[in-house]
């Protein structure tokens, strides 16, 4: 369990948040950009300071300006994935993922790390030589080789193209489960939060606005269905009884009818971004409510 | 909403593509592509990455032409007029088909003087005039508001949609007719996307606009047609919802779906 | 592939009404911006060509003058450099045999172009070039690469406003001065910490002209470093490294290319330093690979001689052979760095 409170006050942009990041889970911190999310994250990893507050993982203190303790990122446990990758371009692949282990012996496990993402055969490449794809497996990789007890993700799919980008979500999905390491994930994509995060906490211009379960925060009520399709309306044709909704996930059209009284209720216009349920018989829908 | 059935009147044929075929030395980037983009719609180009989209529309402005060693067969009519003839005056071509870029790439200089740039190249240097052109440029691309009070402070401190909008006020400032836009929200948030895409919506009204992007979502949600690059090669070409609702061929499907990329 | 928007098999659906690109353009009285643009461009536009037709030439010959004043310097040098091949053997620019107090015949590298048998060995005269810029390299790269770094990964904004100005002032000392300074006082000093046996030697010259090649070092390599982008230096502290670390394993091997180039460029300036030689090393064309030893460097001998030399004799053409030669090196060290750095960017796509 990571405990965190901040406040920092820069020019005209005050943050100011308190939030937990359950143990072994994946929080989601989403917000437009401009709300302080990536800012969150790089204090927490110690790259930057927080005017006051406290960060505490377990019963390790990083942070707290009362007592005056501020680890260096080096002695916080975590690891840290950028939009943009950062691998080091002069190092082969081996030698990048090999950068954060400390102990020698641990060594060893660079086989059983490529592997994992996919990737043997490529240690000996430079990380110029990758797709982009591929240079955010390794980076991911290179965060978790020296087992965090944190994992820090800033937006790292928001460089890729979507092709790629729906791939490497189920490899996050698999790996950071097989790591079974905290995870808090910066991104301003609901559909990366539906299907990579246990918990959400939404930020908007360096507050809080709400947070729990991305059924909870988005929908306003808990969905005991089976399926869930986030995606966007693309079309609705609509008489006067029932309405035919078309909505884009990831890609793929599915194709829903609702009455048309429910449309007008739900103001649903094309764009909107929709939750498709399905229970066991029926399909419901719902408009995700986003802020402003 | 009610769907409309059938094709309201006539459109006419903005530019059309006849047997376009484009090298980059070489690499042939187009291979034999015929296609029209009409007067006020939205035209998409989608497919995957390096099959051709942006050289496609770089090919209406001859922008292409100024970093490489390009070649040309086939035509590219604009208003019935090769633009690859030898007596095309490139200034003017330029003038009349605007471009904007995948980056937001303002000039550093103030806000008004990126929008007055082009009206000055021309030669217009009437104050008066100038002011009404920067004013109505801004208020085409919806920017006129939030910048009216600080005209004169550099763009650089703009958010990254606010700089895409001054990008396209500045193409509107001399008064376009056809707009060339390469992954205009690529570089940007959703809510930023969400403002240049209603802006496309409007300025549609008064503008032939052509549009690259490998968003499918994106395609769907503003063009009126699509056209699906492969290769080099025009796969498919069609209007937006047939395309993305009932593909002709197989490998549009699939590339929709996501089943390659 | 032909596709014909307007014939029936469009059944589509959607199809948006159909507008008109002239309603709501602006207008002035019943022209648009276009017609005034247009207008407003038929005015200028022969003047416009020709002054753009004049700039293009300006900077076309602007760009021309650059390489025949090269190439001009070049095939002079060179021509003038040839004729000593047709004075003097070949040979002769090795050594020559002369007979030794025991009036054995020896073959001798010397350089004293004096005199109806005039020696004209260049051998001493390189030695004593690089006897002079290797030490010199080797002290610059220590202190103005340190220095570098220092400048742009530890220093602060406040002490980099003052230290970056001040090492840029110190390559704008005249090198006339370093020179004298070096004579009268550094010798001393020297003399007296290593007790050697010339006063002025090529170890005082390498000093001396080390002090001109750091700021260059210093700041070529502090902007190369600062180029390295900031997020590496994050990756590397999110993964655990220290400050140190960071520097040795992440910024500077990042930054190499421009490390390598300073140093090279660097050696570059030393052969060429002329002033400094001149007044520090004592200008004794020895063969020799001690470097308290008094020496004598291409440059300095050009520029102690050329002066005094009667225009096409031997000696004078000789002259030219050396500031040919030294022309050639430094031509080819600034080929090598380019293919060096070149080679990098290529692997590390930077």
């Amino acid at each position: 369990m990571l405990n965190i409170s901040l406040q920092k006050t820069w020019k005209e942009f005050r943050l100011d948040v308190a939030f937990e990041i359950p143990r072994g889970k994946v929080t989601a911190l989403f917000g437009p950009s401009g709300a302080g999310k990536s800012s969150i994250l790089r204090i927490i990893s110690g790259l930057e300071m927080a005017d006051r507050g406290m960060i505490s993982h377990g019963k390790e203190v990083w942070f707290d300006d009362t007592k005056g303790i501020s680890l260096p990122p080096q002695q916080r446990s975590i690891g840290f994935v950028f939009q943009d990758f950062a691998l080091f371009p002069h190092l082969t692949v081996e030698r990048n993922v090999a950068f954060g282990i400390k102990e020698k012996r641990r060594l060893n496990e660079l086989k059983d790390l490529m592997s994992l993402i996919g990737l043997s055969g490529y240690e000996r490449y430079y990380p110029a030589q990758l797709s982009g794809g591929q240079k955010q497996r390794v980076a991911l990789i290179r965060a978790l080789a020296r087992k965090p007890d944190l994992l820090l993700l800033d937006e790292p799919l928001s460089a890729l193209d979507w092709e790629t980008r729906r791939q490497l979500q189920e490899d996050l999905k698999r790996i950071t489960q097989q790591f079974q390491v905290t995870t808090l994930y910066v991104t301003h994509d609901i559909t990366e939060v539906y299907k990579l995060a246990d918990y959400v906490v939404v930020l908007e211009s360096g507050r809080i606005v709400k947070q729990g379960t991305p059924e909870e925060v988005f929908l306003g009520k808990k969905l005991s269905t089976r399926i869930q399709i986030v995606g966007k309306v693309v079309s609705i044709e609509s008489d006067s009884i029932i309405a035919a909704v078309t909505v884009l996930h990831d890609d793929q059209y599915f194709k829903t009818l609702i009455d048309t009284e429910e449309v007008d209720r739900l103001n649903l216009k094309v764009g909107d971004d929709v939750v498709i349920g399905a229970k066991s018989s029926d399909v419901i829908l719902f408009k995700v409510l986003t802020q402003s | 909403m009610k769907v409309e059935h059938g094709i309201k009147g006539q459109q006419k044929t903005k530019i059309k593509l006849e047997e376009l075929t484009f090298y980059y030395g070489k690499y042939k980037a187009i291979d034999n592509v015929s296609m029209e983009f009409l007067e006020c719609k939205v035209t998409a180009i989608i497919g995957p990455s390096g099959c051709g989209k942006s050289t496609l529309i770089k090919s209406i402005n001859r922008i292409s032409e100024i970093t490489n060693d390009v070649q040309v067969e086939g035509k590219v009519l604009l208003d019935n007029k090769n633009v690859y003839d030898r007596d095309v005056d490139l200034v003017d071509l330029r003038r009349r088909v605007g471009m904007v870029f995948q980056r937001p790439n303002p000039f550093p200089k103030s806000i008004y003087d990126n929008v007055a740039f082009g009206p000055r190249l021309y030669g217009v240097n009437n104050k008066k005039r100038l002011d009404e052109i920067v004013e109505y440029s801004l208020v085409k691309s919806a920017l006129w508001n939030e910048v009216k009070d600080r005209l004169n402070q550099s763009a650089i401190g703009f958010s990254g949609g606010q700089q895409q909008r001054l990008c396209i006020a500045r193409a509107l400032a001399v008064d376009p007719e056809v707009l060339l836009m390469d992954e205009p929200c690529a570089a940007l948030d959703p809510t930023a996307t969400a403002r240049i895409e209603e802006l496309i919506e409007d300025l549609k009204k008064y503008y032939t606009i052509a549009i690259v992007t490998h968003n499918m979502q994106q395609a769907a949600r503003i063009s009126d047609y699509t056209g699906f690059l492969l290769n080099g090669q025009l796969i498919e070409y069609n209007i937006t919802t047939e395309m993305f609702t009932n593909p002709d061929k197989k490998v549009t499907e699939d590339y929709i779906t996501g089943r390659f990329g | 592939m032909k596709y014909d928007l307007q014939s029936s098999n469009f059944r589509a659906a959607n199809m948006p009404n159909s507008t008109s690109p002239e309603s709501g353009l602006k207008r002035f009285g019943d022209k648009r911006i276009s017609d005034l643009l247009v207008e407003s461009r038929q005015a200028n536009v022969n003047r416009q060509r020709v002054q753009e037709f004049i700039i293009e030439k300006l900077l076309f010959a602007g760009g021309m003058a650059a390489i025949l004043f090269i190439a001009l310097i070049f095939i002079f040098l060179f021509k003038e450099g040839a004729k000593a091949l047709f004075l003097i053997k070949p040979i002769e620019f090795i050594g020559t045999h002369i007979l030794d107090f025991d009036n054995n015949r020896v073959f001798a590298c010397m350089w004293q172009p004096v005199g109806e048998s005039g020696k004209y060995s260049i051998v001493p005269l390189l030695i004593g070039s690089f006897l002079v810029a290797l030490p010199a390299t080797v002290i610059s790269t220590i202190l103005g690469g340190g220095c570098g770094i220092y400048l742009a990964e530890i220093a602060s904004a406040k002490v980099r406003e003052i230290v970056k100005p001040a090492i840029e002032l110190l390559a704008g000392i005249p090198t006339v001065v370093i020179g004298f300074l070096c004579l009268t006082l550094l010798a001393t000093y020297v003399q007296n910490a290593f007790h050697t046996t010339f006063r002025l030697n090529a170890f005082v010259g390498a000093i001396g002209v080390s002090l001109v090649i750091i700021p260059v070092i210093a700041s070529i390599t502090d902007d190369a470093l600062r180029a390295v982008p900031n997020e590496l230096r994050e990756a590397s502290y999110g993964l655990g490294a220290t400050r140190w670390e960071t520097i040795w394993k992440v910024v500077v091997p990042a930054g190499i290319s421009g490390v390598t180039a300073s140093i090279i460029l660097g050696m570059g300036r030393a052969l060429g330093e002329t002033m400094i030689v001149v007044m520090a090393t004592g200008n004794a064309a020895l063969v020799t690979g001690n470097i308290f030893s008094s020496v004598r460097t291409m440059t300095a001998t050009i520029a102690a001689e050329l002066g005094a030399v009667p225009q096409g004799g031997p000696q004078y053409c000789a002259l030219f052979l050396v500031g040919a030669i030294l022309f050639f090196i430094t031509f080819v060290l600034n080929l090598v760095a380019e293919m060096i750095i070149n080679r990098m960017r290529k692997k590390l796509r930077l």
